[in-house]
């Protein structure tokens, strides 16, 4: 065996021996840093010594119905699924209470109308009576091609 | 006179024609099937303009020579890569899952493989050690060292390889993960933390990380110190301004000028030789066995948690971050798809990054 493949196969097997000290301290520091500096508990509706929490906690787990089947399962990587899961719910109540809120002012018919009808009206406006756009497709010009102008 | 009247056709040679198919495919990589595209195609363009006849843009007066020598002779651009991919990096995976370090070391055994190989094919111990390099799917990493011990010669082609195989990755470990595991192996679900990652222990592991690596291996400190320096500005919180520009126009601008100094390295005459050929295949036996020593080092911590830990997730230690861990996930919905090995993945995913700047930092400290 050469001079060279000698010293490479050192080389070779204390890079690896260096590598794995490194990252087995780094390890340690880290088992050290959760020690030391132990995070928040991640908020759940159950309690410590509830058994289910850890389900509650799997992703696999936060869609389960009562009766323990799983009903729906989003597409999307969920890497912090409890607390998005509740950001979800949030900007979608947050979202429909806005929606809900009803105008300060009355129409000819006396009745209060919610956002939606307010919103609805606005469409049809904005089209100007044009067909609205089909989702995910080039939209349709409202405009006559003969004059070029958008 | 005859340069006025035909131009640069008449110096235009079989080899610089082949130089520009190949420039034009790595575009055509990036652009249409969205093979690493941030760095396909400023390297495609890169070569491209190294190799038209006549230019002199490549030439060490040109603008490609002075970017060359400005940021690529002296190691600057791989630094400053590594500063934005520092700001980038969450190690959130790392600190809520300690253990699976670990499978970022085992995969760095590619990097060590592939060197002996080298050694064993018949190249010197500098450049061996930097066509090793390739296994540690860090583009920084592989420039920085190859830049350093390499000749001249074969840093383009070191830098390719290292990026086409980081884009092939989810072709080239999913057979090999699927081989080497079962299927209850592939099934298991690991369970996800109770608490969050405090602040405190954030702000506190990058700076442990620079004085125990520098510590470990001096020669890491520059990679090292760069990724963790990127890394605190992100996690402390009151500079975000800094970390913003590193997490974008520090490390776009540096992309560009690495992609384009690297891509000018590549003209015909370094470039169409067998010795790429080689690095080509030394540098996907690297990929190859840093993926077979992760999982296997996988399914060693899956016997020894009794079934906790999923072996897939070792495949993620050969850095090439997010995408190793990506396929990781991927397999185990595969399996299942209540199966979520994302978060799991990240860690030794990180960890390879990590493993990689100090097998680097070795590497040099004993030859450079």
């Amino acid at each position: 065996m050469s001079e060279e493949m000698n010293e490479g196969i050192r080389l070779a097997a204390m890079g690896m021996g260096l590598v794995f000290c490194a990252l087995l301290a780094f390890m340690l520091i880290l088992f050290a840093l959760r020690q030391f500096f132990p995070g928040e508990e991640l908020p759940s509706e159950d309690n410590e010594d509830n058994p289910d929490q850890l389900k509650y906690r799997n992703p696999d787990n936060l869609y389960m119905t009562d009766n323990g089947d799983n009903q729906m399962k989003p597409e999307h990587d969920r890497t912090n699924p409890t607390g998005s899961n509740k950001a979800v719910v949030a900007l979608a109540i947050s979202t429909y209470l806005s929606m809900e809120e009803l105008d300060t002012y009355k129409s000819e018919d006396g009745n209060a109308h919610s956002g939606w009808s307010k919103q609805s009206r606005n469409n049809v406006i904005d089209n100007q009576g044009a067909r609205p756009d089909s989702f995910n497709e080039k939209p349709y010009s409202r405009y006559f091609p003969q004059d070029k102008t958008r | 006179m005859s340069e006025v009247l035909y131009g640069a056709f008449p110096d235009i040679t079989i080899g610089a024609i082949s130089m520009i198919a190949i420039a034009l495919i790595m575009i055509y990589l990036g652009v249409s099937k969205n093979y690493e595209p941030l760095l396909l195609l400023p390297i495609g363009l890169g070569v491209l303009l190294a190799n038209l006849p006549s230019t002199g843009i490549a030439d060490d007066d040109g603008f490609l020579g002075i970017m060359r020598k400005a940021g690529l002779d002296n190691e600057l651009f791989p630094l400053l890569m590594f500063l934005g991919v520092g700001a980038l990096t969450d190690f959130t995976p790392l600190i809520q899952y300690p253990a699976t370090v670990l499978l970022g070391a085992a995969a760095q055994v590619g990097i060590f493989a592939s060197l002996a190989l080298a050694l064993f094919i018949g190249w010197d111990i500098n450049n061996a050690s930097a066509i090793g390099i390739i296994g540690s799917a860090d583009g920084p990493t592989t420039i920085y060292v190859s830049t350093q011990l390499a000749d001249p010669d074969i840093w383009g082609p070191i830098a390719v390889a290292a990026y086409s195989y980081m884009a092939l990755v989810p072709i080239i470990q999913p057979p090999i993960m699927r081989l080497l595991t079962t299927k209850k192996e592939r099934l298991v679900k690991m369970a996800y933390p109770s608490r969050v990652t405090s602040y405190k222990a954030r702000v506190s592991f990058p700076i442990i990380v620079i004085i125990l690596a520098s510590l470990i291996a001096p020669k890491s400190a520059p990679l090292v110190g760069m990724l963790m320096f990127g890394n605190l500005l992100r996690e402390v919180g009151v500079v975000d301004r800094l970390a913003k520009a590193t997490q974008n126009e520090l490390i776009n601008i540096t992309t560009i000028f690495l992609g384009l100094t690297v891509g000018s390295t590549m003209t015909a005459e370094r470039f169409l030789n067998t010795s790429t050929m080689e690095i080509f295949a030394i540098g996907l036996f690297a990929f190859a066995i840093a993926t077979v020593a992760g999982i296997l080092f996988g399914k060693v911590m899956y016997y020894a948690s009794k079934g906790k830990i999923n072996p897939l997730i070792g495949a993620a230690g050969v850095s090439a971050v997010p995408m190793a861990a990506r396929v990781a996930h991927k397999l185990g919905r595969d399996e299942d798809p209540n199966t979520w090995l994302i978060m799991h993945a990240m860690g030794p995913n990180i960890a390879g990054v990590l493993g990689s700047a100090i097998a680097g930092g070795v590497i040099l400290g004993t030859l450079a």
